[in-house]
């Protein structure tokens, strides 16, 4: 009887342990998540597939137009999943022009450039961002832009 | 007869507080091994977390070194493109050069940005320290060896290196085995031929290893490595030239000569395509040629040698030089 009532409150133990012990390695896997994400924020700008280059020397800014060219969700899918899903995008703040997703017909006239996207179920999102430069070669003009991460989580 | 049975019950008692005990005991050992295997794999996991991070990190230089200093003797691999460690794996998204097995407290990490002709990404290497570079030239490749040694296109401070005269290695072999003193590992890295020196090397280290570099750049930005099995693999640019001289052997080296090719291709097809857009969006600019300069590129990526992606290299170059102005340059 004795060793069937410590057996019980053995099992209760654990189970209790366990589900902090999972609690705590959710709560570091979210944490490591936010953290390769605030990381990626610099990263993405640095891509040489969207990074500007202008006399073959890089600069501090992003080429709208190879924005337009360059689809990350086929090469960069382990990239961007590597620790969570989340969206990215950049978006033109100024000067100000006409709301709309940037493709080859609309562009420049847009102010949304799609970069990347996972069609995941989340329950919240945190959004970090950063200010950058949006290079526009046709008229070799430079606007002012963020890009945006939503973690989905 | 009450007494006898009484006796028997308290003998079954105690084996079976010995048997109920001994599987209690047995559950918390076994419990306690697999609650350190998991307290291990989640360190692991971290650890392969933490150095994709840096090297996201470190992409945004052109040229950066970094010591991570743990405080428990590490051991992690660096294989296809996949940081090991503890039996966990993962998968990274950057162009890693590494020896067989890298451990120790400090682990020294670098990186090079890659221009083949425009910038594709940058290469990074991780090293322990426990290998001495030896750089061995003579007199017509006594300018570039300077160069790797202390220059803007150098080979990394944080990996220990050395450089000699070829002609000093018969007379001065004493010099080089105590700088060698503290390595676990020596490999010597040859501008030049080594039939003359290979016997004083092979009585004077234990452990050694000999890379052979040939090319017909008076600057060596391109050419062959020959590795210590005769594998002869081809470097382009001296950021690869330095993959060729970390990694552990020449199968390592090309696995990821290939990534390079497939970022190289990648980027290439980013400017090819901005470069119709362009065309398409300016029409009073000419950009058939550039057009056709990178088609032609893309087409040589995969092939064996370097002499081919030189010639397309400069062809893209001149190409992009002659845009400017109103025509703005593809890159």
């Amino acid at each position: 009887m004795v060793a069937l009532v410590f057996i019980i409150v053995l099992m209760v133990g654990l189970g209790f342990f366990f589900k902090f012990q999972m609690g705590s390695v959710q709560e570091k896997a979210e944490t490591t998540c936010l953290l390769s994400n605030t990381v990626m924020l610099s990263s993405i700008t640095s891509m040489p597939e969207i990074q500007c280059s202008v006399n073959g020397n890089r600069e501090d800014c992003i080429d709208t137009s190879k924005l337009l060219v360059f689809d990350p969700s086929r090469v960069y899918q382990e990239f961007f999943n590597a620790n969570c899903d989340q969206k990215v995008y950049f978006v033109e703040l100024y000067p100000e022009v006409t709301n709309g997703t940037c493709t080859q017909g609309t562009y420049p006239d847009c102010n949304y450039y799609y970069f990347f996207e996972t069609n995941a179920d989340y329950t919240s999102k945190v959004i970090i961002s950063t200010p950058v430069s949006l290079y526009y070669p046709l008229d070799e003009s430079y606007k002012f832009g963020k890009l945006v991460i939503e973690v989905l989580q | 007869m009450q007494s006898k049975k009484a006796q028997m019950s308290s003998s079954f008692n105690y084996i079976f507080a010995i048997i109920i005990g001994g599987i209690i005991f047995m559950f918390f050992v076994g419990f306690a091994y697999k609650f350190m295997g998991f307290g291990e794999s989640i360190g692991a996991a971290g650890l392969v977390t933490s150095m994709n991070d840096e090297f996201a990190a470190f992409s945004a230089s052109d040229s950066a070194e970094k010591t991570l200093s743990f405080n428990k003797e590490t051991s992690f691999r660096v294989y296809e493109a996949k940081v090991i460690s503890e039996g966990q794996s993962k998968q990274i998204d950057h162009i890693v050069y590494a020896p067989f097995l890298i451990e120790g407290r400090d682990i020294f990490i670098s990186t090079k940005a890659l221009e083949l002709p425009y910038r594709v990404g940058n290469v990074f290497y991780v090293d322990d320290g426990s290998t001495l570079y030896i750089l061995v030239y003579d007199s017509v490749s006594d300018e570039v060896v300077g160069d790797l040694v202390s220059s803007y296109n150098s080979i990394p401070t944080n990996l220990p290196t050395y450089s000699v005269d070829v002609k000093d290695i018969n007379t001065n072999v004493q010099d080089l085995v105590g700088a060698s003193n503290g390595y676990d590992n020596v490999r010597f890295i040859f501008f030049t031929k080594y039939d003359t020196v290979l016997s004083t090397i092979q009585s004077n280290f234990g452990a050694y290893e000999i890379l052979y570099v040939t090319s017909s750049e008076n600057d060596y930005s391109s050419g062959y490595v020959v590795f210590p099995d005769g594998s002869q693999v081809a470097y382009l640019t001296y950021p690869l030239l330095i993959g060729a001289m970390v990694s552990g052997d020449a199968y390592m080296y090309s696995y990821n000569y290939d990534l390079v090719m497939e970022k190289v291709s990648r980027v290439s097809n980013v400017y090819l395509e901005k470069s119709k857009l362009l065309a398409t969006r300016l029409p009073n600019c000419e950009y058939t040629l550039i057009k056709s300069a990178l088609g032609s590129y893309m087409s040589i990526l995969g092939n064996d040698g370097y002499s081919s992606y030189v010639t397309n290299i400069e062809n893209i170059e001149e190409e992009n030089k002659k845009l400017g102005g109103d025509c703005p340059e593809v890159y």
